[in-house]
């Protein structure tokens, strides 16, 4: 279950983002309300033997070979997909499966905090980041900012904490911005929950853009059963500045250290998350050795949907090509077979988890139709927002020259 | 194809193999090994790989063999039900 950043429930954190705004909203409806009884539909659809149309985007990454959010739900609740039937009628679920009414309370949540980002990445929105959200109004491409988050209000705040501390068995809490760590809700519901002692059962997990430092919010994590923290970084090179502008790669390093060297005292799972883009899928294996290095599995929610004209498969098949040899020389070199890595969340088989990832990388290049057709609309977007920006892709992606001249750069 | 609640009802076995000699035993039915069988449980090796896991000479999995199966493959959390605070099948 998830509460977005406008303060919307959704009943799947993976869920096709298109439907966003659709249900319910946390200032209508109280948290717990919602998980027992909005999301009884989905449940009988799944029931029912129905795809609900939300479930589009897990259906891509498996028809890829990357780990879906499905399968690693499912997981939690001991169902396998190469053993479905059995392993589901073997699962500690099934008297909760066949009863007519939910009396569970949420134990895995997403909860996003809203847009405070001091960052402006290229495929981002400004509903996730405040600053992209000031540039584009500044440049027309909004009329107005967001709304202010949900969890700016302490009311709803308040709320949220109220459902919690009904969530005796709460195990996980995911938190998303805007940048968690300098997002001030962050910090006052990692406060409350441990007012609560709700720190003693529940993991924290959450994403950092490797640009900000907090201590207190450090202390305050520090106090929890665990930690799973994702470090975001697109590649090594410095095209990561212009994606994840304004970034410094060296900075970015030297924080990334400083989060290694504590999730290391602290044994917090850490994982690099990803989100590759036609600027970034050529320079991607330089996440790949380093988490290769240092033992780190690396994580994307998806393959890019939005903005349709920056997903890697914008990428003519003719440059496709050497990046799909340079990856698959890569796992070739590694020489482990891609056995299926079902827990993204064990460090033991972080490496052959990365290996697995990679191919479906390879797969999606392959196989993916040529959507070359939107280069005119990113090199339009990207020609806007360098004027603010007062950067240059070409800069970043020489090779990319005569690609993005071609589409009237 | 099954539905859900036809998948459900449906009466699972495991196949099991011991040293070559095929049976079947009920899906959450507890599994009892001697330490020095050659065991594969729906096609899954158990032993010698879990041989490890045996004491005094025996395997025992005295649980259901998928939730066991999660938990020696480290597929991570199995998250359980919390107890009920009135009965499942009641009617609003």
């Amino acid at each position: 279950m998830r509460i977005n950043n406008a303060g919307h429930y959704e009943y799947c954190r993976w869920a096709d983002k298109s439907q966003r705004g659709a249900e319910p909203n946390i200032v209508d409806v109280a948290p717990l309300q919602y998980f027992k009884h909005h999301v009884s539909d989905i449940r009988q659809q799944l029931i029912n033997g129905q795809r609900p149309s939300g479930c589009a985007e897990c259906a891509v990454m498996e028809q890829h070979g990357k780990i879906s959010g499905r399968q690693r739900q499912l997981s939690k609740i001991g169902v396998r997909l190469e053993h479905f039937d059995k392993s589901l009628a073997s699962s500690p679920w099934v008297p909760i499966f066949t009863a007519e009414h939910c009396d569970q309370t949420p134990q895995d949540w997403q909860i996003d905090l809203g847009n405070y980002c001091n960052s402006a990445c290229v495929f981002c929105s400004p509903h996730s980041s405040s600053r992209l959200a000031q540039e584009w109004q500044r440049i027309g491409i909004i009329d107005q900012l967001p709304k202010p988050s949900w969890a700016d209000d302490p009311v709803m705040v308040d709320r949220l904490i109220a459902a919690l501390t009904e969530c005796k068995h709460i195990q996980y809490l995911h938190f998303i911005g805007g940048e968690t760590v300098i997002t001030p809700a962050f910090k006052v519901i990692l406060q409350r929950l441990i007012d609560h002692k709700l720190n003693v059962n529940a993991t924290i997990g959450f994403t950092t853009n490797l640009t900000v430092w907090d201590q207190t919010v450090v202390d305050l994590l520090t106090q929890f059963r665990g930690v799973n923290l994702g470090v975001s970084v697109e590649s090594f090179d410095d095209v990561n500045d212009y994606v994840r502008w304004p970034s410094n790669i060296d900075h970015v390093r030297s924080t990334l250290d400083r989060w290694l060297d504590l999730a290391k005292q602290h044994n917090w799972l850490v994982q690099l998350r990803i989100t590759p883009t036609i600027f970034t899928i050529s320079k991607l294996l330089s996440v790949y050795d380093f988490a290769w290095q240092n033992q780190l599995a690396i994580e994307s929610c998806n393959f890019l949907q939005e903005p349709a004209f920056m997903r890697p498969s914008v990428l003519p098949l003719q440059y496709r090509q050497p990046v799909i040899n340079s990856m698959q020389r890569w796992i070739d070199q590694r020489g482990i077979s891609a056995a299926p890595v079902v827990n993204t969340r064990d460090p033991t088989v972080a490496n052959l988890q990365n290996v697995q990832d990679l191919q479906s990388y390879v797969t999606y290049l392959a196989s993916m139709p040529d959507e070359s057709f939107r280069m005119p609309e990113l090199v339009q977007f990207i020609k806007r927002l360098e004027g603010s920006r007062g950067n240059c892709v070409l800069d970043y992606l020489p090779d990319y020259d005569e690609l993005f001249r071609s589409a009237g750069y | 194809m099954m539905n859900f609640l036809d998948l459900l009802a449906t009466d699972f076995k495991l196949n099991i193999s011991v040293n070559g000699t095929v049976s079947e035993a009920g899906l959450l039915d507890p599994l009892v090994f001697r330490e020095t069988d050659t065991v594969t449980v729906d096609g899954f090796e158990v032993l010698p790989r879990y041989q490890h896991l045996a004491q005094q000479g025996r395997l025992i999995i005295d649980e259901s063999f998928y939730q066991w199966l999660h938990r020696v493959t480290n597929q991570g959390w199995l998250l359980k039900p919390q107890p009920q605070m009135y009965p499942l099948n009641r009617s609003v």
